[in-house]
């Protein structure tokens, strides 16, 4: 797996979402970890883009963002604690500034967000008994 | 013959002699009240079984000659809680863990828990404020080893509102879970641990040290003996602790911490078994402890990135004396997790022997601009057997994975960011180090960000017979090596008096990078 795929190149985030999970496996599991740095200036430059972009991110990339920070921190060894809180922090921030509109967003948008809540809360990111209501569909 | 009487409670006390050398010293008798009650050669001492709020004549005798008399009272105590009054057998089958709890929270403020003579099995025994846990003369708290008795500490834990966090736990720099540990203090203040007994922790190769049971098994890292959590006015005095599981005596975020005539054994190559690791602690004092270890005697830290960076609580004011510190890697250790920086650490009349270095200063970049390391003392200091007696290492590459990068493992100058530690002033005074084998000192400082100072006074090193090679120090590019001199690298100041190296081979002083080389006497 080549994981300096996103490092140099522009990259949407729903690759974002499909790719980083598993390289923060191989990273933990196989690579000693090695490139957890880049794992992080990845997910900087994309925090950069949704801090910049404002509302103009489409609710589609916002979605995909946060299902992937969801999926990649709780396979960030907890050992190299920075490097997972940096990615647990710029999930929190996110989800916080959408957390009151999301519900009305496209339909899959919607259900990629409840999916990274539920994970969130599963891998003690979020406080579950703040956020649990979030996760399925009132 | 002087002396100081250190510290008293409402049933000990201990004395320091002044001036009688570093930590043995000839044979004395203690008088108390007219009556010899024991022989000691070391210079920190403790008396024990003494009664509250009662007034004591105390002289030492040697030779026929006699100290001064010193006449001491007491302090008052209100009443002793006897934890055989609270179901514990003390047999060492029963877990007494319930019953010294009981005994520990049922404990008005100045009084006494009374652990008397016995075996008692414990898992972890939590502190109140106020007290005293005191372990009689053959008690033994005998620790579990089997991780389904002791309690879990969570690392973190977020608040409800989201503002912030209360941490519990830690881990190697960074608030991870962890088992309780035998004997655990969280936010308490005004408390004493002291006695003539023991802390048996138990561990060994087939339960906390084993291969895969050093890392978190079960739910949670490994407990230390002793834990105190944002802790205060602590004195630790008198007891061993043998075997301890990691850590024997971790202090984090606490301040006015004593610990005085403390004996600290585990095995000499059992894994982390550091002596006493001071977190981000303020108002340290050290003394009269022997240490015989399997890792650092002494390491000081103030946390990883998260911790150093969010918390910004340096380890400051840490005084260490008339120790001696045997086996083990580091007899004094700074690091490597001290993101938040340590400084105003002033160790003296200390014996070093046989421990891989004498003062181990651990970083690398990436620990932050708030990681700064200065002020940092070593005097009147006798080493034997120490593989090398003084290491700097700016490029410590265990044991996160940054620690083998390019960025921390490069000699060229990098530029200096919100990453870049820092390391002021090290200062080495008085300091004989004999039978050395590796190197007489290895101090390598960052080109960016140099050493702002290092001085050496009236140094003396030199090397073993037979002596074997080794890594100076655990860097990479580096190859093992027997008789190297003095090697500096990067240092802004460096000051050379009477400092002396025999048996060096090649040259005896290695220097480069130095802006100001003030010294000529070598």
């Amino acid at each position: 797996m080549n994981r300096t795929i996103f490092k140099d190149q522009e990259f949407t985030m729903r690759e974002l979402c499909e790719e980083m999970p598993k390289i923060a496996i191989f990273e933990t599991t196989e690579n000693a970890k090695e490139g957890y740095q880049d794992i992080q200036i990845i997910f900087d430059r994309a925090y950069e883009r949704v801090s910049a972009s404002g509302t103009k991110l489409s609710h589609e990339e916002l979605s995909f963002y946060l299902l992937a920070l969801a999926g990649t921190a709780p396979q960030i060894d907890e050992e190299v604690f920075d490097h997972k809180m940096n990615l647990v922090t710029q999930y929190r921030t996110v989800l916080k500034n959408n957390i009151s509109v999301f519900e009305g967003w496209d339909k899959d948008s919607v259900r990629r967000v409840r999916e990274s809540i539920k994970i969130a809360c599963e891998s003690g990111m979020l406080l579950k008994e703040k956020y649990e209501k979030y996760i399925e569909e009132q | 013959m002087e002396f100081n009487i250190i510290w008293k409670s409402s049933r000990g006390l201990c004395i320091e002699l002044t001036g009688e050398g570093s930590v043995y010293t000839e044979e004395y008798t203690v008088i108390l009240d007219g009556k010899e009650m024991f022989s000691s050669n070391r210079v920190i001492q403790s008396l024990h079984g003494l009664k509250p709020d009662t007034e004591y004549s105390l002289r030492l005798s040697r030779n026929g000659q006699c100290s001064p008399e010193k006449h001491i009272r007491t302090e008052r105590e209100f009443v002793t809680l006897d934890v055989h009054d609270f179901g514990a057998l003390g047999d060492g089958e029963n877990n007494d863990t319930l019953s010294i709890q009981a005994a520990i929270l049922s404990c008005p403020e100045n009084s006494r828990v009374y652990v008397p003579k016995g075996v008692y099995k414990v898992s972890s025994l939590f502190l109140k404020s106020g007290i005293t846990l005191e372990l009689g003369k053959d008690a033994v708290l005998s620790a579990y080893t089997e991780r389904k008795y002791f309690p879990i500490l969570p690392g973190l834990i977020q608040s409800y509102d989201e503002e912030s966090e209360y941490n519990l736990a830690s881990w190697e720099g960074n608030p991870l879970d962890s088992f309780a540990s035998i004997i655990t203090g969280i936010g308490v203040s005004d408390v004493t641990i002291c006695g003539e007994g023991i802390i048996e922790g138990n561990a060994n190769y087939k339960n906390w040290w084993e291969g895969e049971g050093r890392k978190k098994t079960g739910g949670a890292f490994r407990p230390r003996t002793i834990f105190l959590n944002r802790c205060s006015n602590v004195v630790i005095q008198g007891i061993s602790v043998r075997n301890s599981p990691s850590w024997t005596i971790h202090p984090y975020f606490s301040e006015n911490i004593r610990i005085l005539d403390v004996k600290l054994k585990n095995p000499k190559i059992s894994p982390n078994t550091d002596g006493i690791d001071p977190e981000s602690v303020k108002n340290l004092e050290i003394a009269g402890v022997d240490f015989s270890l399997g890792d650092d005697c002494i390491a000081v830290k103030s946390g990883k990135r998260y911790m150093g960076h969010k918390y910004v609580t340096p380890s400051e004011n840490i005084e260490i004396r008339h120790c001696h510190m045997k086996y083990g890697h580091g007899s004094v250790t700074v690091g490597s997790e001290i993101s938040a920086g340590v400084n105003n650490l002033y160790c003296h009349d200390c014996i070093f022997e046989d421990t891989d270095r004498g003062l181990r200063i651990k970083t690398r970049r990436g620990r932050g601009k708030e990681s700064v390391i200065d002020n940092i003392r070593f005097e009147n200091i006798s080493m034997d057997g120490v593989l090398t007696p003084f290491v700097l290492n700016s490029y410590y590459w265990c044991c996160d994975p940054d620690g083998k990068s390019e960025y921390v493992k490069c000699k060229d100058p990098l530029p200096v960011d919100d990453r870049t530690p820092a390391v002021g002033k090290v200062s080495f005074k008085n300091i004989k180090a004999s039978n050395c084998h590796v190197a007489a000192a290895f101090m390598y400082g960052l080109p960016e960000s140099k050493i702002g100072e290092l001085s050496f006074e009236n140094v003396n090193i030199d090397f073993a017979k037979e002596p074997k090679p080794d890594y100076p120090a655990m860097m990479a590019d580096i190859e093992p090596c027997t008789n190297k001199g003095i090697f500096i690298r990067n240092c802004k100041k460096l000051v050379l008096k009477d400092v002396c190296v025999n048996g060096a081979e090649g040259e005896a002083f290695d220097l480069d990078g130095i802006d100001s080389d003030s010294g000529g006497q070598k």
